[in-house]
């Protein structure tokens, strides 16, 4: 849950990049960390594999600014994505605010988004949070390859985004969507905090 | 050195005698989940969220890598280097887990810190509150407008 520090007047919240391997949660960081202003932005961590697979998690905290007051800081985290991490995946999930599901949109990896998104569900749940009600943004990452390899969003909406949630499509190589699904994200996890009881 | 700055008020007094007694070079107090509780000797609210992040994930490791080599989680790891080393554990208070994670040098040593260390615990046991403190809204205000603006400078004004 987010830490709101009334004495020092300091909000932080956890975000996490959830998704199949491979299908770009650590390049959305790289994007976000090498276009953030030095001093919005700490330093960007990645406990990745030889290959360059994620092992642990990537992070990056940044700092929002001030908002009603509070300074406002994000910890955004990579879960890995490989199949066998799950132990990883459950572990960073813990204290999350908000989720960006990166999903891969080529055809030949939707069933493996599915399977994460229930991967996601179940561990949220196994942590205690309501993933009906956890703040969610949905990104649909690669859409610059070529037409005849995606699968077109209105299908990935369909068989992913049952909440109706935001929705981005996405080339985080290039950085296209990246900021749009982050500031989504930021603006739902902060719009909670400001009428907690309205909103559990 | 400065008093601790603390997200819980009740963990000040304990971390700031632990650092003082067991002259540390700096410290931070975490949830397991890897959220700052308190810490000293840090002017950067990133580097905190860092430490924290490694801390976390250094901790889940180690625990599982006792697991594996003999059966029991590692709950306590040391590292001495050569000018300054690190000293990291788990507390408890109550049923409510921490991890801290702290800095010496000469001035210090291992067993000074292990001791001093047993009388923080101790300490935490103590002052824990007994009922956890009711979630405040934030003030309301111009939220929404201050929330856009801000967004707005980070990320540029999108759609």
């Amino acid at each position: 849950m987010s830490v709101v520090n009334y004495s020092t007047r300091e909000i932080t919240c956890k975000i996490v990049y959830y998704g199949p391997g491979r299908s770009g949660k650590t390049t959305n960081l790289q994007q976000i960390y090498s276009q953030l202003p030095e001093e919005r932005k700490g330093k960007m961590m990645s406990l990745a594999t030889d290959t360059d697979r994620t092992l642990f998690f990537d992070f990056l905290p940044l700092d929002l600014g001030t908002i009603s007051g509070f300074n406002t800081r994000f910890q955004l985290y990579t879960v890995p994505g490989q199949v066998y991490y799950a132990a990883t995946r459950k572990l960073v999930l813990q204290g999350v605010d908000g989720v960006v599901f990166v999903a891969d949109s080529q055809m030949r990896q939707l069933a493996e988004n599915v399977e994460s998104l229930q991967d996601l569900h179940e561990n949220l749940a196994e942590d205690g949070f309501d993933p009906r009600t956890m703040p969610l943004v949905m990104q649909y990452n690669k859409r610059d390859l070529p037409p005849d390899e995606l699968t077109p969003i209105d299908e990935l909406d369909e068989k992913l985004n049952f909440r109706g949630v935001p929705f981005f499509p996405a080339n985080a190589i290039s950085g296209g969507g990246v900021f749009e699904s982050l500031r989504s994200i930021a603006s739902i996890v902060l719009a909670r905090l400001s009428a907690p009881a309205a909103k559990s | 050195m400065t008093d601790p700055k603390v997200v819980e008020p009740w963990v000040a007094a304990p971390l700031k005698r632990l650092a003082e007694d067991a002259r540390l070079i700096s410290g931070v107090l975490l949830h397991p989940s890897g959220r700052a509780v308190g810490q000293f000797g840090f002017s950067n609210a990133a580097d905190v969220m860092s430490i924290c992040a490694l801390t976390s994930a250094i901790n889940a490791s180690s625990r599982e890598l006792g697991r594996q080599l003999h059966g029991k989680p590692f709950y306590e790891m040391h590292h001495a280097g050569g000018d300054r080393q690190v000293f990291m554990a788990r507390c408890m208070a109550g049923a409510q887990e921490f991890l801290f994670v702290g800095v010496f040098d000469r001035e210090s040593s291992l067993g000074l810190v292990e001791i001093y260390f047993a009388e923080f615990q101790k300490a935490l046991e103590q002052l824990r509150p007994h009922a956890p403190e009711p979630a405040k809204p934030l003030p309301a205000g111009d939220f929404e407008g201050e929330l856009n603006r801000s967004l707005d400078s980070l990320f540029g004004r999108i759609g």
